[in-house]
């Protein structure tokens, strides 16, 4: 198993250099360059170039791209943002804990909803309640991200006035409160975009569940357990849900590369301060530089999720193999 | 029927009819599915209905009226179907809703189902050589999809627009190349278990060549899993269509696509006054969706038996 982990991470790197060449490519078209973030009115033409032969931006393509590659692997330099005038990592570094806290929010969210939900259909497959759950999931599918969180807004915080309808915190609450004061405040700005992405989330999950659980229950196993004379309660808690779960859960860094393309979306929609609406902001201020950062830091949340995914589903079940 | 004579050699290469019997087709059992259950049947009457509907209509019309012809409204806001006597009033550049939604609604699906087409094609190629294949080739082409599936494509198709500019072929282009694995990955798997099966190992002592082997005996089976997910990756790209259109990332006014018309409820006071500017393309695309989804979902049992009602 071990063998198989670090071959896992081996395959990581070479993935992870590709992704970083498509978007040094990417960078290559946009207009601008590192020195965007740092020129003043002050400097003269023959500041800047002498600036730009100090940084390295008259050599040649492929060792730009090694500077570049290894300004952000060894010191975590992403460049200077045009926009802010500071630091990308910094600009990032703002949003960093908004983003995290709603997408965990959202997780355990769509897995608190989903599961149920699942087991529930799985139970009373082809009856009413498995019927009204898989309505329920097509509506769900059917249901652009945006869409939802529209009508959120419009019924939740518009018509009912129970949620704010943007924001993370209440500026007067963040000067003024207690700490619990806060805290409440966030959650309560959190609730509406958290349950737009986690009743969107739930699709797969419950899908999956419901199809193992029907596959056990017509497994030789079960029919085994069955003739002994088991329960049925005792078979399903036991024999079926133990086995049908598991793989389920372990599918979480799935459902976390899953997230993180609605969290762009729900961000926007919610006015959130997160990474999602910062690239936005960014992309609409043509600040490239944070821009190829949000897009190579989501591809490596993106690929550490498979990773935990993949090492989960072996860890769980060991005929999986992974080359 | 014509004499043969000995030593001629046959042409045709269909058998007797009397040695085959033939499976039904993915459209027969399609329709056979659909007996037993209600939403699918609803859902594709309701479905033929809308597509002929928008099929029709769009060019209707936009033979009577000149349906981006903008007239500026008094204070650049929506008039109210009341007030303008049309039935789903007019948007803020007096064009009448009603026949925007047509014509939106058309130029959603050709998008979709370009996106849907190209992708679908690309997707095909990677999967049946990879399955087919098997070894490094199948390795290195999954490794490939594998790490391009993991590039956060909706950024990297935002920063393309912004970039290179937004046409109808640059959209279709940029996200097909952004959404082909998934179907790679699909067909991957279905011609790897058809390749294991024992029609393409006689094929194959028989000396029959590969790409014949591919193209008229294992395509052919590929069929029933290739038509559902072709029908249910369409909602997908619909979905991300509207999603970049509705942010303002999608298409430009002159090319109106349902999500250009529901981007009108990103605007606050759009979406608590003038619902009648967003509402109905909204209820169209989530009607739509839901049609196409209960039908592809059917289709999906057509291709894998065990999971048939009928």
């Amino acid at each position: 198993m071990w063998k198989m982990i670090v071959r896992r991470f081996l395959i990581l790197i070479p993935q992870l250099l590709f992704i970083s060449v498509v978007v040094f490519i990417l960078a290559y078209f946009m207009p601008g360059d590192a020195l965007s973030g740092l020129v003043d009115p002050t400097m003269t033409a023959e500041d800047i170039e002498r600036q730009r032969e100090l940084i390295g931006l008259n050599e040649p393509l492929p060792v730009r791209y090694v500077n570049w590659i290894s300004a952000i692997i060894f010191e975590g330099d992403f460049g200077q943002s045009y926009g802010h005038k500071r630091a990308v990592t910094a600009v990032i570094g703002d949003r960093v804990s908004n983003t995290f806290w709603l997408s965990l929010v959202m997780l355990i969210l769509t897995y608190l909803i989903a599961i149920p939900l699942g087991i529930l259909a799985g139970r009373f497959g082809g009856k009413w309640p498995d019927k009204a759950i898989l309505f329920y999931v097509f509506v769900a599918m059917s249901m652009p991200t945006l869409v939802l969180g529209i009508l959120m807004i419009l019924t939740f915080s518009f018509n009912l006035g129970w949620f704010p309808s943007s924001g993370s915190v209440n500026a007067i609450v963040l000067s003024q409160g207690t700490n619990w004061e806060i805290f409440v405040n966030r959650v309560h700005h959190m609730t509406l975009p958290a349950m737009t992405g986690a009743l969107l989330g739930t699709v797969g999950i419950i899908f999956m569940l419901r199809a193992n659980i029907i596959d056990r229950t017509a497994s030789e196993y079960v029919k085994l357990a069955r003739s002994k004379g088991v329960p049925t309660r005792v078979i399903f808690n036991k024999h079926i849900l133990r086995n049908s779960i598991i793989p389920v859960t372990a599918g979480v860094g799935f459902a976390i590369a899953g997230l993180l393309m609605g969290v762009l979306f729900i961000e926007q929609i919610f006015g959130y301060p997160g990474m999602g609406s910062l690239f936005f902001e960014s992309i609409g201020r043509r600040d490239y530089a944070v821009v190829n950062a949000l897009i190579i830091l989501f591809s490596v949340l993106t690929a550490l999720g498979m990773l935990i995914s993949d090492i989960l589903l072996t860890v769980v079940d060991p005929r999986i193999q992974v080359q | 029927m014509a004499k043969e004579k000995p030593g001629e050699v046959i042409k045709s290469n269909k058998p007797p009819s009397y040695f085959v019997s033939k499976p039904p087709s993915i459209f027969k059992l399609f329709l056979r599915e659909l007996r037993h259950d209600y939403f699918a049947l609803i859902s594709s009457i309701i479905l033929v209905g809308l597509l002929l509907a928008i099929f029709i209509g769009a060019p209707i019309v936009n033979y009577h009226h000149d349906v981006m012809w903008v007239t500026p409204q008094p204070g650049n806001l929506p008039v109210s179907p009341e007030a303008s006597g049309t039935i789903f009033g007019l948007d803020n550049l007096g064009r009448d809703q009603f026949n925007l939604l047509f014509v939106a609604a058309r130029n959603s699906l050709y998008l979709a189902f370009g996106v849907t087409f190209f992708s679908f094609i690309l997707g095909l190629t990677v999967g049946v050589i990879s399955g087919f294949y098997g070894g490094r080739i199948d390795n290195i082409l999954m490794r490939i999809t594998d790490t391009w599936s993991m590039v956060p494509f909706l950024m990297i198709v935002i920063v393309l627009f912004v970039l290179f500019g937004r046409t109808v072929p640059l959209f279709i282009f940029f996200l097909t190349i952004f959404t082909w694995m998934g179907r790679a990955r699909l067909l991957r798997a279905a011609s790897l278990s058809q390749r294991q099966l024992d029609y393409i190992s006689a094929s194959k002592t028989l000396g029959t060549r590969n790409i014949v082997i591919i193209f008229r005996e294992m395509l052919p089976n590929l069929v029933d899993v290739a038509v559902a997910n072709f029908v249910l990756s369409m909602t997908a790209n619909i979905g991300i269509e509207t999603g970049l259109s509705m942010l303002g990332y999608g298409l430009g006014w002159d090319y109106p696509s349902l999500g250009t018309l529901m981007g009108n409820a990103i605007k606050t006071t759009f979406l608590i006054h003038f619902p009648w500017t967003w509402a109905p393309a909204m209820v169209l695309c989530l009607v739509l969706m839901l049609c196409v989804n209960f039908v592809g979902n059917a289709l999906q049992r057509v291709a894998d038996p065990r999971q048939r009602f009928a």
